[in-house]
């Protein structure tokens, strides 16, 4: 399963490492957030993904899963 | 009506009077600095009248993202609601309470730290080894108790996932009643029905909205870290951080660091970074790199001491730098209570992790590492073995299994050394010889069986030589590593005790195994197990002077309990852990103490109770100490030495109180020894007492006992798959369930009725002894309290049958004559009852059991004091005292027949040595209080003639009776036939007058 996570803030690069499994997009869709996007494996590894998140302090707007 | 808005206080804000000093870290709140803003604008909470008038407790839920200062405000509460004189239980949930069991003490703790002070009963309370709705409802009880309103805080519930979990929260929430409220911090909405508390009006909410900062909430913080900003400024940060608490401290601390407002202000609002990675990057930017690294490289550790810093980092000035980061940074906090721990806020640990992860993977995995190092010398093994996996280094996690895993087996942590060689799965030997360990503690003997059976097959491993025993290749070049050959000894003989009865096939087995050449596992275990169990009788029989020797000096068990305890953790080598040989050899010394036991070797298990007890003392494991104990109890038992029973068993109840063993299943042999020696010295509250809590322990046991059993019902053969240690539960639980029966007994002396249930319930288990007793002596022993029993209760024909059943027993003639005699004595038909006797006589009494050897020779004292011969009767009660007087058996002397206080009284300053032991008996013969003697029901009635019975005295007839019943009118008559002829009547009205004669109607 892949994922897209629509976040309100860039990640900073310091917080990279702790999403090793996600890419950022380099799109520019001209916001100040950002998009990641990556495999998941499963629900808990989804939840833990946006455990992450909340630990990193970032504001999730939008989620969706990608046709594979 | 309640002061949130005091701002300024000394030095330290927040009232602990209520943080009782026995608390754990976990049940106390964190403390607040100085530099800790509190919110005027979010008040305590009061119980709302909503709730109050329904009967019901106010569930307060603070939600709110990281950082939004949930914690500190929980903190402050805390401490405002002790002041206004309710009673506040802190609780800081984490990942581990996402077992029940954790849970529940968790909650206990909490409970604990409430009302402890108040409810001093609830410190002695321990967590039942099923956590349920019983257990809840008995914590809210506790809550009753106390003298104000009780405040549960439950801070970071969302790290708690595990429904069953979730459920024991939500249970307490929605049967809190008017005086107990439960405060919930979470990142999470919890699933806790809250519609249906917002409905009932029983929910208060603060949420992010509510938490954000003001501008005066952020003025303040600032003036707390002696930052000055003008309006315009602060106005400013409170617009860029959006009231985000965090942002704001972080803020503070960069420029309390000395960074220019204006500078930082402008470039925090140009950044389109996430504002906590910039903040974090900003404070982080003020320390020196070293300070940096040092952070980094701890980030690992949720908790951290001075001493396990400097391990981590090798910084020799880690206490300090700790100390000075908590002192200015509001991301550290520090708990000082014993040793000071410290702690970084999950936002900045985060990205500290990251950081580590983004330098290297080795890093991290370094850091994890040493930590793990740190905690196996310091015989954390938990946190060891979390770390060993966190550093992906199976070689050192299997390091940690290899010398600890039976540290961690003995402290009663099994399921987690199950786990861990599950991850290592490296195929050692070793591994999966400790994994089947794990798996007898779990009560898997199936698994454990697999197991073995799988390094059975192994070539070059094991048994090659067929008898495992004196084989032994110790090819380790690691003196504290785990010799194979010996892990296998002892799950061997531990499966033997364990394991399914049908699994024991071995004769068949390793025979055909001989002829074929190849063998397989399974034929391999049935070998090894029945090498073992003789090799274990060889060993603790006759090898081992030096070991009896030790055992002797071993421990006393008169000596105080406490001076050994406490020492091990300081005198344990730092690093290679040397008590691993140690922990074999007190694994081997329980096992074999069990083997030895079950197969009625007393003096050998006793000799290797005493070595094992020694063992677990020198090394701390306070539960296998118990073990110990508990089969010393049962050694005594076995031997009728009484008074050393009652001894043990008693100190385990003792030293198991206030551990979370207290009411583990292992230790039921300990409460219903206790009870049976607290019954023979006519102590009938003590033996209630503790009686009581072994049924409570049985009753907790067998609910869990289908769960156990169903997974392993895959023997096919169905015959008889009880374990041993099945059938020792039953047997604890049937010997409970008759002294209750017998207390009922005794409370319930003159109500007949109560007698005719008693007799009725005896007899179930009675009829049923020869058939699930352990061992032949066992099922006599039950037999013969039933038939003192139903004598006491009045139905000599129930004692008949009891007789009956006893003589089918092997071996049975001793204890069957002096039933017959008991009975003959108490109808007065005193020929009949010394005839009965008269071989026992006979005999050496100090070579009969304890129990015959008294009432032998009491029986003739009887006899012959009715027919009047004093000399005769004098004689036989000293040989009786001789006997009974070592092990103070009271009750046994008295319960002959009540003429035995008689010759007491007419023996007095005859006795000699005896005198004592006579004066005792007088004393205590005056309180046996004996039910009457003439009998009044000689057959018990069943059910339906009971049932029938009552239908009596009422104005229905035969056919109308059999109507209301649906049977045929045959049936009724036949049924009315039979109560006729047992209560001795001819007729309805009479069969009526003589119930209600009786006390049945």
């Amino acid at each position: 399963m892949r994922y897209a996570f629509i976040l309100a803030e860039q990640i900073p690069d310091v917080a990279r490492a702790a999403l090793p499994e996600l890419e950022e997009s380099i799109i520019q869709t001209g916001t100040t957030g950002s998009v990641m996007y990556g495999d998941v494996v499963d629900g808990p590894h989804l939840h833990g993904i946006l455990d992450r998140f909340q630990d990193l302090g970032f504001t999730l707007l939008e989620l969706r899963r990608l046709p594979d | 009506m309640h002061s949130g808005n005091a701002k300024t206080t000394g030095e330290l804000i927040g009232d602990r009077r209520f943080v009782a000093s026995r608390t754990s870290p976990k049940h106390r709140p964190p403390g607040l600095t100085v530099r800790t803003v509190r919110r005027a604008r979010i008040p305590a909470p009061v119980p709302l009248t909503s709730a109050s008038e329904r009967s019901s407790g106010t569930l307060v839920l603070v939600a709110g993202s990281v950082g939004t200062g949930k914690t500190t405000l929980l903190a402050d509460w805390s401490g405002e609601l002790a002041r206004r004189g309710d009673l506040v239980g802190w609780t800081s949930l984490d990942r581990e309470d996402n077992d029940p069991q954790v849970m529940g003490e968790t909650l206990l703790g909490a409970v604990q730290a409430a009302v402890g002070p108040h409810v001093p009963a609830i410190l002695e309370d321990t967590v039942p080894s099923r956590v349920g709705h019983a257990f809840v409802a008995r914590l809210i009880g506790f809550t009753g108790d106390a003298p104000a309103d009780t405040w549960l805080v439950l801070d970071d519930l969302h790290l708690v996932r595990d429904r069953r979990c979730v459920e024991l929260v939500e249970l307490l929430v929605r049967w809190a009643p008017a005086h107990l409220h439960v405060v919930i911090g979470t990142r999470a909405d919890p699933g806790l029905h809250l519609s249906r508390l917002r409905l009932e009006e029983r929910l208060v909410e603060v949420r992010e909205q509510e938490l954000r900062f003001s501008i005066d909430d952020t003025r303040e913080l600032l003036s707390r870290h002696d930052v000055a900003l003008d309006d315009e400024q602060v106005r400013h940060l409170q617009a860029l951080t959006e009231g985000w608490a965090a942002g704001v401290a972080l803020a503070a601390v960069s420029l309390a660091r000395g960074r220019d407002a204006d500078a930082f202000l402008r470039e925090f609002a140009r950044s389109h970074r996430a504002m906590s990675g910039y903040l974090v990057e900003e404070v982080l930017a003020s320390f020196d790199e070293s300070t940096r690294d040092f952070l980094v490289s701890t980030s690992v550790l949720e908790d951290l001491t001075p001493d396990l810093a400097e391990a981590v980092t090798g910084r020799d000035d880690a206490g300090a730098l700790l100390e000075s980061l908590s002192a200015d940074n509001a991301m550290v906090t520090v708990d000082r209570v014993g040793t000071p721990t410290y702690r970084y806020h999950v936002l900045l640990r985060s990205y500290l992790g990251a950081m580590l992860e983004a330098r290297s993977l080795r890093g991290a995995r370094e850091v994890h590492a040493r930590a793990a190092q740190w905690y196996a010398a310091h015989d954390v093994p938990g946190q060891a073995l979390r770390h060993a996996e966190a550093a992906g280094d199976l070689d050192l996690m299997s390091d940690v299994i290899q010398h600890h895993a039976l540290h961690l087996l003995l402290d009663g942590r099994a399921a987690d050394v199950d786990a861990a060689v599950r991850t290592v799965d490296d195929g050692d030997p070793v591994m999966t010889a400790v994994a089947a360990l794990a798996s007898l503690d779990l009560a898997d003997p199936e698994a454990a069986r697999v197991q073995l059976a799988s390094l059975a097959t192994q070539p070059g491993t094991w048994l090659s030589g067929g008898s495992g025993d004196d084989s032994t290749i110790d090819d380790s070049d690691d003196a504290a590593a785990l010799p194979l050959e010996r892990l296998l000894a002892v799950g061997l003989r531990w499966l033997s005790f364990a394991g399914h009865d049908s699994g024991r096939r071995p004769q068949a087995g390793a025979s055909a195994a001989g002829s074929g050449g190849h063998p397989t596992g399974d034929e391999r275990v049935a070998d090894g197990l029945a090498a073992e169990r003789s090799s274990t009788f060889r060993t603790w029989s006759v090898a081992r002077p030096a070991r009896a020797a030790d055992a002797l000096s071993a421990e006393d068990v008169s000596t105080s309990s406490s001076a050994s305890e406490g020492v091990p953790e300081q005198t344990r080598q730092v690093g290679s852990a040397p008590h691993a040989q140690a922990d074999l050899t007190l694994l081997d010394e329980l096992t074999s103490g069990e083997v030895l036991l079950g197969a009625g070797r007393f003096d050998e298990a006793r000799a290797a109770y005493d070595a094992a007890l020694g063992t677990a003392r020198e090394s701390g494991h306070a539960l296998s100490a118990l073990q110990a104990m508990v089969g010393l109890a049962s050694v005594a038992a076995g031997q009728e030495e009484i008074v050393q029973m009652s001894a043990w068993s008693e100190r385990v109840i003792a030293e198991s109180r206030g551990t979370p063993w207290a009411m583990s299943p292992r230790l039921l042999p300990a409460h219903v020894l206790a009870a049976w020696g607290a019954f023979n010295v006519l102590d009938d509250t003590t033996a209630r007492e503790r009686n009581r809590a072994a049924l409570r322990i049985v009753a907790a046991v067998t609910a869990r006992m289908p769960a156990l059993d169903a997974p392993e019902r895959d023997t096919g053969d169905g015959s008889d798959t009880t374990s041993t240690a099945a059938r020792a539960l039953g047997q604890l639980a049937r010997l409970a369930r008759l002294l209750e029966v017998q207390l009922d007994l005794d409370e319930a002396a003159d109500e007949p009725g109560a007698r005719h249930d008693i007799a009725a319930r005896v007899m179930v288990d009675a009829r049923a002894v020869s058939r699930l007793s352990m061992t032949p002596v066992m099922a006599m022993t039950e037999l013969s309290r039933c038939h003192q029993i139903v004598l006491l209760a009045g139905f000599p024909r129930l004692a008949i049958e009891i007789e009956q059943l006893c003589a089918a027993l092997p071996g049975s003639q001793v204890e069957t004559a002096v039933m017959t005699a008991a009975r003959h004595l108490r109808a007065g038909a005193d020929v009949a009852a010394r005839s009965a006797v008269i071989p026992l006589l006979a005999l050496d009494p100090m070579a009969l059991p304890l129990r015959a050897a008294v009432k032998a020779h009491l029986v003739k004292a009887v006899v012959a004091h009715r027919n009047a011969q004093p000399a005769v009767a004098h004689d036989g009660l000293v040989v009786a005292l001789t006997r009974a007087a070592p092990q103070r058996a009271l009750r046994t002397v008295l319960e002959v027949a009540p003429d035995v206080a008689d010759i007491l009284a007419l023996g007095a300053g005859r006795l000699g040595e005896l005198e004592s032991f006579a004066l005792e008996l007088r004393d205590h013969g005056r309180d046996l209080s004996e039910p009457r003697a003439e009998p009044l029901l000689d057959v018990a009635l069943s059910a339906r003639e009971l049932s029938l019975l009552r239908e009596l005295p009422s104005l229905l007839t035969v056919a109308e009776i059999a109507e209301a019943r649906a049977v045929s009118r045959n049936t009724v008559k036949t049924q009315l036939r039979s109560l006729f002829q047992k209560l001795g009547v001819g007729s309805r009205r009479d069969a009526v007058a003589a119930a209600r004669r009786l006390g049945i109607l």
